[in-house]
């Protein structure tokens, strides 16, 4: 399964209908939110960074 | 003054039915609350018992709960809700001050975007010029402000949409530090971002609502338990003890750009010499990215489940992506942030305050949905907020104060302050505001002079 599938079942599962003409835009956004996500992944965090409590500061 | 408050509020209101259209700053105008809160100002007299904000003119974002009222976020679905049985805790301590409510205001749909480009009520037009936004996603209450209707409003901020239009604008604007105001009335976008704060056209009014709304409430969770700490008293103050930097790398506009030249004639007028280096602050903004993407989504499932046809078109594919967020995404941005929080905290050992750059670039046009920045095609929308948050990712207190560098629109600058330091804000921004390049841009100011 590549990513759209996985996209797209994964909204599915959650009970939500895609129409068609609301699939490019949806991919654009995936794809934002992907690259976003991956300078998140590839922060060299130290194994003790514990998650930001729910309320800051 | 010798006119009533009645005279002085009918004023006003005709003045927002003469020139809201223009600008479509106003979902909803409330003539006869406005009417009657000032009847019942002129009743009680200029008496002990008057409020710092007697008479004062004013309006809200329409996330915020007005009685009688629907609150809409912006949405066509929120308009079915039932109305709102009381005002949002800010309203009425608002009200408990003398000000007077005149209206909701416009936003993007349920506060996601930074452009105010409603398709359902139309998109909020910049009072400096039409053609272009307002800003985001507070744009009514930047619009409100700047186009002379009310000297002040109130907005929301998750991730610079307090500060985008403060910018955009060409007025003040305050994001206070994460938990100060209590949100209680309002409604939510994301729970560990959502902030609450006011939009002025100057930084006195800017101070004096601050002050009007502090003190902690318990029916917001994440308000601390903090006694009011009022800004006026020190507003005066002069700003040689602080010690101010500018913040690089990251946060260094394109060279030449407005943005660059607001910067530098800030840091001219409060004669920064000190630069400081936000480590990482491009991976704090993607953590803010998709935690907003995450924790707005989640929110927003069951209506995405049952209405997403009825989802504005530029929130409704963000939201549907953001339902997807993998788990491991989303607790590594909770780590980032935790990891940001600390290393920024350790920057404020050595400088109080600091200034950035609001936005990469001042009002542009509506529709518009790329610009250029350091020889990139950037999509506009999101990127508005590039220099806001990381900032409120963390939960720092920032003003932003209007920049005339002379290219006929106005730019924002954010001052930076550590958490709980709204005072030393206010007092760098009062300072600059003495500085004629930092005077808020109003088209017309007769309305409420």
């Amino acid at each position: 399964m590549d990513s759209e599938e996985h996209l797209f079942a994964g909204l599915k599962a959650l009970g939500i209908e895609v129409e068609d003409k609301d699939r490019e835009g949806l991919l654009l956004a995936w794809a934002g939110l992907a690259a976003m996500a991956h300078r998140v992944m590839e922060c060299p965090l130290p194994d003790d960074a514990e998650p930001a409590p729910q309320f800051l500061p | 003054m010798t006119e009533t408050t009645a005279a002085h509020i009918e004023a006003v209101l005709g003045a927002i039915g003469a020139r809201n259209s223009a600008c479509t700053a106003y979902t909803h105008v409330t003539a006869e609350r406005a009417r009657a809160e000032a009847a019942a100002l002129d009743k009680r007299g200029a008496d002990e018992t008057a409020g710092p904000l007697t008479g004062l003119p004013y309006a809200v974002k329409n996330l915020f709960d007005v009685a009688g009222l629907r609150t809409l976020a912006g949405s066509k679905i929120n308009a079915e809700n039932p109305p709102a049985a009381v005002d949002a805790l800010l309203v009425q301590r608002l009200r408990t001050a003398g000000a007077v409510l005149t209206g909701t205001l416009n936003m993007d749909e349920y506060a996601y975007g930074f452009t105010t480009e409603n398709s359902h009520y139309g998109p909020t037009r910049n009072p400096h010029d039409a053609t272009r936004s307002a800003g985001g996603s507070s744009g009514g209450s930047g619009a409100a402000v700047a186009a002379g209707l009310v000297p002040f409003t109130l907005g929301s901020d998750t991730n610079g949409s307090i500060r985008v239009p403060a910018s955009l604008c060409g007025v003040y604007g305050l994001k206070p530090t994460y938990g100060r105001l209590p949100r209680s009335g309002t409604f939510p976008f994301v729970a560990s971002l959502d902030h609450l704060g006011p939009l002025a056209d100057s930084v006195s009014t800017l101070a004096a609502v601050y002050d009007a709304l502090q003190g902690p409430h318990a029916a917001d969770p994440a308000c601390a338990q903090r006694l009011a700490e009022p800004v006026l008293p020190t507003l005066g103050d002069d700003i040689d003890g602080l010690r101010l930097a500018v913040a690089g790398g990251y946060f260094c506009p394109e060279p030449g750009s407005q943005a660059d030249r607001a910067v530098a004639l800030v840091v001219h007028a409060l004669g920064v010499q000190r630069e400081i280096q936000l480590p990482d602050a491009e991976r704090a903004r993607a953590a803010a990215y998709v935690i907003t993407a995450a924790e707005g989504a989640q929110l927003h499932l069951e209506r995405l489940r049952r209405r997403p046809a009825d989802f504005d078109p530029l929130t409704r594919p963000r939201f549907l992506a953001g339902s997807q967020v993998p788990a491991a995404w989303y607790v590594r941005a909770q780590r980032v942030r935790r990891w940001f929080y600390e290393r920024v905290m350790a920057l404020f050992r050595d400088v109080d305050v600091f200034i950035a750059p609001a936005t990469p670039i001042s009002a542009q046009p509506l529709g518009r949905e790329q610009f250029l920045w350091q020889g990139k095609t950037l999509p506009l929308r999101p990127n508005l907020g590039m220099y806001t948050q990381p900032l409120s990712l963390i939960g720092l207190p920032v003003v932003v104060v209007p920049v005339d560098t002379g290219d006929g629109l106005p730019i924002g600058v954010q001052i930076v302050a550590p958490p709980w330091r709204e005072d030393w804000c206010m007092r760098v921004a009062r300072h600059l505001e003495k500085a004629v390049a930092c005077r808020a841009w109003i088209t017309d100011s007769q309305a409420h002079a």
